[in-house]
């Protein structure tokens, strides 16, 4: 449906996004998530015709489309700030799209009615965008989207500036919206939970580029990159020396099929399990998150991990516990080296 | 805070029934003038009322014409200076070129300079261009008085819409002159009325160029002002400036009702 194909955007010499290159199927639903200032604003807004690459081609349905102008575009973007027209009505800043194609006014007075139902905004079409709340305003903004059917729909940020709660129920709706009608959805987010819960396929951006693409699960155990593992969920880190496929991990030896050199491993604050042959370390923070519990131990030397447990079995704080990573991701020079696997016996290591 | 907020801030009050009266007086004694047929000292008020002098003024040719050519001069002078000036300050605001500052700064400079000193320039030269004397050369020359009104107020105006409300409208198939219209226009539109408000009681109330340009040919109201001033009888020119003052409040007092005042504080980039 939309293919981004080697996407670059320069801001005063520096590139704002390098090489973009993806592809979004029909109906799919694609989060470009990263931090502020990656550069995924920058390439919705090119995909929007917002802004004009420097280099690269932007196909929509099969036809290139990077040279055409945002509004000969057949796309329609939900800004973060809403941009609602506040001279108009609701209705009116619905019907805005049509009237410039210049729909018959029948028509364009039931599309509107339309499009607020499916937004849940029944009997709103009369008031102004100023008498509306956050939520209510963004829900305008989708129906002003929506109401074009347009082949894209891009969203920037748009639930951002919402209260968490507000936020996740839009997004639930959302996500049922999209799925129903099959909207070919482009969502930038900051929030990884928000691209996690919504995303098909989230695209993580970094520094301009794009480290990763994939399904939200296999972005959370699989990270390609050093960058995306540390931006998704938390990790425990820490950069080994590896000799001759082994490797002590503060105190836990691991075993890793790759050439000599430094390593770093990272393990998933869940990925550690007491054990007694593990790592002896101590309790300095209990922080009950209700349905779990975030554990900060210190190891002998004093590097800290993260560690999640159940509400039983709760650890008291300054208590000694052995804990064990069972699954440890290596990174050399940012790229994905393989799985470390620890080794069962100490004295093993020891030897090497 | 309850009790803080019941007392009276007697002060405060006081302050501003001085700076009222400071600001009207002067405007209600010039009202009572108009009104007033003898008003000797140590009166406080007129002895006698009426509105003689009012049909001594209207019944003169001499006062009917410099107030419709007054009119005329402006409202030409306004709306030519609001076409020319709305459209620049659009792109003041929204395009980024080299010395974009500086062309700002620019319009302050020319209002720095004596109005007087620079009319005489414009004068010599309009003397080769057989403009002297002429509506047209009038126009011109007033419409020099309208560019600082009409290029900050707009500029600070198009500058404070989001230009995401453009893009959005731009996104959704409009062109960029239909974005402009629908959306850009109505926005600003409290600041460009407020604009065109100043613009047109500063030209109105403009004698310099009148009397440097248009004299003797052109004779504009306030002109017709200096010249009645400079005789006795103060109820003509009492008369004549209450018949300006009316319409010129009604206006400003309009643009006020159909925006806020935050909106002209807006305009001013507050």
């Amino acid at each position: 449906m939309l293919k981004v194909q080697n996407l670059t955007k320069l801001f005063e010499k520096n590139r704002a996004v390098s090489g973009a290159t993806f592809d979004v199927a029909r109906g799919e639903l694609i989060c470009l998530l990263g931090p502020s200032g990656c550069g995924k604003s920058t390439l919705l807004r090119m995909i929007a015709g917002l802004a004009l690459p420097d280099a690269g081609r932007i196909d929509i349905d099969g036809k290139d489309v990077t040279e055409a102008q945002a509004n000969r575009r057949p796309t329609a973007m939900v800004f973060q700030s809403h941009a609602l027209w506040n001279h108009m009505t609701v209705a009116q800043n619905v019907a805005f799209g049509l009237r410039v194609q210049g729909l018959p006014k029948p028509e364009i007075a039931e599309k509107v009615a339309a499009a607020l139902t499916l937004v849940g905004l029944d009997g709103f079409a009369r008031r102004r965008p100023a008498e509306l709340s956050g939520g209510q305003a963004q829900r305008v903004a989708l129906a002003r989207c929506l109401v074009v059917e347009p082949k894209v729909l891009l969203m920037d940020e748009p639930f951002s500036a919402l209260d968490a709660h507000l936020r996740a129920n839009l997004r639930e709706e959302l996500k049922a919206l999209q799925r129903r009608l099959r909207l070919t959805t482009i969502f930038v987010t900051h929030d990884q939970e928000e691209a996690m819960e919504l995303a098909d396929r989230i695209v993580v951006m970094h520094a301009g580029r794009i480290e990763q693409i994939g399904r939200p699960g296999d972005l959370y155990l699989e990270p390609q990159t050093l960058t995306v593992a540390r931006f998704i969920g938390q990790m425990n880190e820490a950069t080994v020396t590896l000799k001759a496929g082994r490797a002590d991990w503060l105190g836990q030896p691991v075993a890793l099929p790759a050439p000599d050199g430094p390593v770093t491993l990272l393990c998933r604050p869940e990925d550690l399990q007491r054990d007694r042959a593990g790592i002896d370390v101590r309790v300095t923070r209990v922080i009950d998150l209700g349905p779990m519990i975030r554990v900060t131990v210190a190891t002998d030397e004093g590097a800290a991990l993260t560690w999640v447990c159940g509400r039983e079995g709760q650890p008291q704080t300054g208590a000694p516990l052995t804990l064990r990573p069972s699954r440890l991701l290596a990174y050399r020079d940012g790229q994905r080296l393989g799985t470390a696997a620890p080794v069962a016996n100490r004295i093993m290591a020891e030897r090497v | 805070m309850k009790a803080r907020r019941k007392k009276l801030p007697v002060g405060g009050i006081a302050i501003l029934l001085a700076m009222s009266l400071a600001m009207v007086g002067p405007i209600l004694s010039v009202i009572i003038w108009a009104f007033a047929v003898k008003w000797r000292y140590p009166n406080l008020l007129p002895t006698e009322w009426g509105l003689k002098y009012w049909r001594i003024m209207l019944g003169r040719d001499t006062v009917i014409e410099p107030i419709l050519t007054s009119l005329a001069l402006t409202s030409v002078a306004t709306t030519m200076a609001a076409l020319i000036c709305w459209p620049a300050a659009y792109a003041f605001a929204r395009l980024q070129f080299p010395g974009r500052q500086l062309f700002l700064f620019s319009f302050i400079a020319a209002n720095a300079v004596p109005k007087f000193a620079l009319f005489v320039s414009i004068a010599v030269v309009f003397l080769n261009l057989n403009l002297v004397g002429t509506f047209w050369g009038v126009v011109v020359v007033q419409m020099l008085s309208a560019v600082l009104f009409m290029i900050w107020i707009p500029t600070a105006a198009f500058r404070s819409i989001p230009p995401a409300l453009e893009e959005a409208g731009f996104d959704l198939g409009a062109s960029h002159l239909r974005v402009f219209v629908m959306i850009t226009l109505p926005q600003a539109l409290p600041a460009l009325a407020a604009s065109y408000v100043l613009a047109f009681v500063s030209i109105l109330f403009e004698v310099d160029s009148a009397l440097l340009i248009g004299a003797p040919q052109i004779t504009t109201m306030p002109l017709l002002l200096l010249s009645l001033s400079a005789q006795v009888i103060v109820q003509e020119a009492a008369v004549l400036c209450v018949m300006i003052w009316v319409p010129c409040f009604a206006l400003l007092l309009l643009t006020r009702r159909f925006m806020s005042s935050k909106g002209i504080a807006q305009g001013f980039g507050a």
